[in-house]
């Protein structure tokens, strides 16, 4: 074949082969990744830690049994979690009802350890994994005290009310999370819409509000819990930006892992029956 | 019969003019004698505009070109497209078919200044940059500069495109119209009192939603429409009055009576210009401060408004995002020319209102709200040189300055031109050049389907760049040329939207970078002689940036090689057009993980089940995108319907379906991980017909 023609048919050779790649390949498993999420909260009377591998293409399981999980206070006193463990309920297939438990999920009792958490205290979380990973951070809880628990039922037209609220800037808050949580009266442990927000010390919700998944804020019929928390610089830092792909995980303010170890305090704390 | 002579022109094509010139007699007395007289016929060719652009300017980084040779590259979706066709020239890359703008020699997408009649343009696309907004039968030719630009020319770092309607000398109406299977464009213009005053005026509609409202209403419910208009009058004192009015405007609009409240949405987008301007030149300019001012001098004097409005509304206003420019302007030129000189002198005064405001984050833009009312200022003087005949050399100054944004920025620009001999020239350029607007879209998303543009203030700086730029210039012909630049671009300044703004916190909108881009390009060019036209553009650029961290960084746009093939073949019946396109890709950032960003719900204590997947990320833009290549095509018959042109063509998008990936989507919760590239446009066949008369 003489030059020309030998050129045109590596040429068109290229082409075809571009033309018929499929753009799906496999790609190298990444370096396996603790992510440690856990929030400290003043109206709770246990904090939740959640442990799990990052998902790295391997076949290994996400979840983290056996790990070693302790707070410290201020005071240095150590408590010690215990592992919340999943167990298998018929007719929900692998979606556990109570999101508090599945494997991974460990659970430091404040009440029966007989610790208050106090406000502006600064807590310390230490994990240790059983093939030696070790993650730590700290928190600083907001410097409010704990907000009345005033869920007495109170009547909330969708059509026709609007949420107002507002409240006194908090002592070491970074933030303030506005979360609207419905449910049905049946079935309070489902959550049929959770709506969230940041803001500053006040919030204006319509009744016909939608979130961007295009679901009603407050569903008729349904009752909804709304709850301000003041939230520390670790916790707001995490979660408010939205989950971007390009930028990456939001700055870790952990030690040895991915995650969060932030607090919550309570502000208000409201129960709408919608109709 | 009193001395006179009377001089026929005739424009039979872009590049031939015959002249014949009759001359009734040298004598002023009266000559009452009627005889025929034989004249003799002139014929000579007039050089083409870009080479006595060649002969007369250094040019550096300039390239003119007609509209008409613009659109004979292939359509795309059957619309011929200004802006798209100006990607393919060198020095230009586009990022993909879904993102607006184009990069111009390493620069961001942001930098480059869109100007049609001298009016400033911010959005100049449709359907999120799937096509430009300028009526192409109304573009008459455009000056494309990648560099190095003159003094007048203020506000972008990167490049300017100076676009020019149309104006119809001749009497009567003549237009024309181009129907797709996408669009219809209607343009038509006449020429008045002589050509001392012209008309054209020109639309363009997509009626894809029309059709399916045939079969559903309001099931397509997206359409786009632009409307263009250019006057010109020459008043009473030989002042010449140009008007341009420009409006374009995206709907996507649901609100039929079928749907629900929660289902509505209303996302419109669009430009709008009015601009006017006054000149004068005169032929015996008087003296200045007893200073002559040249042979002849015009004064031009000009006024726009300019405006860009986005306006999305989606789920009873779960998310909001509006974002407005109004730039009010005047400008003003005096230009002297002389036989070795011409000097301009002017200023431009800019009020500049920008708003953005949205209320829920996504990857496309912040959740910020960002408000700008800013004064900008500018004047230049600048010195067009022609000291012998082998040496062209141009001089000025520049400084911009912005209310709020810190001290006057005085940019020196400096472009010589040596000829080596008539056909051969060496040229070289350096400069400085400041920007006060700035887009918020980032360079590291692959999609940009909207630049929202703020302005410059205590927490944006002006960006600044410096530009040092060699090239060779050769003429082969009087129909095919050379040339071959290179540049240095250096980035003292520049900003870039922060994807971690706190809403909350006001000026951490954006971050500070730096860096540089390096690298050549190249064109040789087929003039429109014979019966091929087209050109062969190749770009090299090389860029790195720096973050705050000093951390360094190769761009989203640095594309290193980009081989462009346009040509165009005109027989007696069928014209047939091609590109083809070769490109390296871009770099991206690997994502190396993922795992499940839970939700705290504070009401139950407890994390909700319900996850958001978090990506995690390696070093940025440390992976690259492969190699990209397509071939367009179209063929065109031409033909003659009762003495008006008609050509239908067939128009054929990536003709062998060439699967160019863009951006990656990764899966590491499969085992083994994957990665699904996410193509650009397959192969698209179009249909339309274009009527002229």
């Amino acid at each position: 074949m003489s030059g020309k023609p030998r050129a045109a048919a590596i040429a068109l050779a290229f082409a075809l082969l571009s033309a018929c790649a499929v753009p799906e390949e496999p790609i190298p498993i990444a370096p396996r990744q603790l992510v440690v999420q856990a929030v400290l909260d003043l109206g709770a009377q246990s904090c939740l830690i959640s442990l799990e591998w990052m998902d790295n293409g391997s076949r290994v399981h996400g979840q983290v049994t056996g790990a070693n999980v302790s707070i410290t206070t201020l005071d240095g006193r150590v408590i010690r979690a215990t592992e919340d463990v999943f167990i298998y309920t018929p007719g929900f297939g692998n979606q556990p009802r109570d999101s508090a438990r599945w494997n991974g999920m460990y659970r430091v009792d404040l009440q029966k350890n007989g610790v208050a958490l106090l406000p502006g205290a600064t807590y310390t979380l230490d994990v240790r994994m059983l093939d030696g990973t070790h993650a730590t951070g700290t928190t600083t809880m907001p410097a409010v005290a704990n907000a009345p628990d005033d869920r007495e039922l109170s009547r909330f037209s969708d059509l026709r009310d609007t949420l107002r609220l507002s409240w006194k800037r908090v002592p070491g808050a970074k933030s303030y999370q506005v979360t609207v949580r419905a449910y049905t009266k049946d079935a309070p442990e489902i959550t049929e819409s959770f709506y969230s927000i940041f803001t500053d010390t006040s919030v204006t919700i319509a009744g016909t509000a939608r979130s961007f998944q295009n679901d009603p804020v407050f569903p008729f019929g349904s009752r909804v819990d709304v709850t301000v928390v003041a939230v520390d610089d670790n916790y707001y830092t995490y979660f408010h930006p939205s989950v971007d792909p390009l930028a990456g995980a939001a700055p870790s303010r952990l030690t040895g892992a991915l995650g969060l170890f932030g607090s919550v305090a309570p502000v208000v704390i409201r129960r709408y029956d919608v109709r | 019969m009193a001395w006179h002579s009377v001089m026929l022109a005739a424009r039979s094509a872009p590049f031939l003019v015959l002249l014949s010139t009759l001359a009734f007699g040298q004598d002023p007395k009266p000559d009452t004698t009627r005889r025929p007289v034989t004249l003799p016929t002139i014929q000579t060719t007039a050089p083409r505009d870009e080479r006595v652009v060649f002969e007369q300017k250094p040019n550096v980084g300039t390239i003119t070109i007609t509209g008409r040779e613009l659109t004979s590259a292939p359509r795309f979706f059957g619309e011929a497209d200004v802006l798209r066709a100006v990607r393919l020239l060198p020095g230009v890359t586009a990022r993909n078919d879904y993102s607006v703008g184009m990069n111009v020699r390493g620069g961001e997408a942001d930098q480059n200044l869109v100007l049609l009649d001298g009016y400033p343009i911010y959005n100049p696309f449709h359907m999120g940059g799937l096509f430009g907004a300028f009526v192409e039968p109304m573009v008459d030719r455009v000056e494309f500069m990648t560099g190095g630009f003159p003094a007048a020319y203020g506000g972008r770092l990167s490049s300017v495109l100076d676009v020019r309607s149309a104006v119809e000398p001749r009497p009567d109406i003549h237009g024309r119209a181009d129907v797709s299977l996408i669009a219809t464009t209607v343009a038509v213009g006449s020429g008045m009192q002589g050509g001392r005053s012209t008309w054209t005026v020109a639309g363009r509609r997509t009626y894809a939603d029309k059709i399916a409202d045939i079969y559903k209403k309001g099931s397509l419910p997206y359409h786009f429409s632009d409307a263009q208009a250019h006057v010109t009058r020459v008043l009473p004192g030989s002042i010449e009055l140009a008007f341009t009015a420009y409006d374009n405007v995206d709907h996507l609009t649901q609100s039929s009576e079928e749907t629900s409240n929660a289902d509505q949405f209303h996302l419109a987008w669009g430009n709008r210009l009015l601009g006017a301007t006054l000149s004068r030149t005169f032929d015996d300019p008087p003296l200045l401060l007893g200073i002559a001012l040249g042979d002849s001098v015009r004064v031009e004097q000009r006024v726009s408004r300019s405006r860009f409005d986005v306006h999305m509304q989606l789920f009873e206003n779960a998310l909001t995002l509006n974002n407005r420019v109004i730039d009010d302007r005047v400008a003003g030129l005096l230009a002297s020319f002389s036989a070795r000189h011409t000097r301009r002198v002017g200023y431009d005064l800019a009020w500049q209102r920008f708003s953005f405001d949205a209320n829920y984050p996504l990857i496309l833009y912040p959740s910020d709200s960002i408000v700008n009312r800013n004064t900008t200022g500018g004047v230049f003087i600048d010195d067009l040189w022609r000291p012998n005949q082998r040496l062209v050399l141009q001089t000025g100054v520049r400084a911009d300055a912005v209310s709020n944004g810190g001290p006057p920025i005085v940019q020196p620009r400096m472009s010589a031109k040596y000829f080596v001999n008539g056909d051969l020239a060496v040229t070289a350029a350096a400069g400085q050049f400041a920007q006060s607007t700035h887009s918020l879209a980032r360079e590291d998303v692959p999609i940009r389907a909207l630049d929202f543009w703020v302005g410059s203030g205590p927490d944006a700086p002006m960006s600044r760049a410096q530009h040092y730029i060699v090239g060779v210039e050769r003429w082969f012909s009087r129909s095919r040329a050379l040339r071959v630049e290179t540049f240095y671009k250096r980035y003292p300044s520049l900003i870039e939207q922060n994807p971690n703004s706190d809403p909350n916190v006001p000026g951490d909108e954006f971050l500070r970078i730096h860096g540089y881009s390096y690298g050549a390009d190249l064109m040789l060019r087929q003039f429109e002689t014979g019966r091929f036209a087209g050109w062969l553009a190749y770009s090299l650029a090389l860029s790195k940036r720096f973050d705050a961290n000093g951390v360094a960084f190769d761009p989203g746009q640095d594309r290193r090689h980009d081989l462009n093939l346009v040509g165009n073949w005109t027989g007696p019946r069928y014209t047939v057009s091609a590109r083809f396109n070769l490109a390296t890709g871009t770099p991206y950032t690997v994502i190396t993980g993922q795992f499940n960003r839970r939700d705290y719900d504070p009401s139950r204590h407890v994390f909700e089940f319900s996850t958001m997947t978090q990506f995690t990320t390696g070093a940025r833009n440390t992976e690259r995108l492969p190699l990209a290549q397509r071939l367009d095509f179209s063929v065109t018959r031409n033909g003659h319907i009762f003495g008006t042109k008609v050509a239908p063509f067939l128009s054929v998008m990536n003709v062998y379906n060439a699967k160019n990936v863009f951006a990656y989507v990764f899966d590491y919760s499969a085992a083994p991980p994957k990665r699904v590239g996410l193509p650009q446009f397959p192969v698209f066949p179009t249909i339309g017909v274009s009527v002229v008369w």
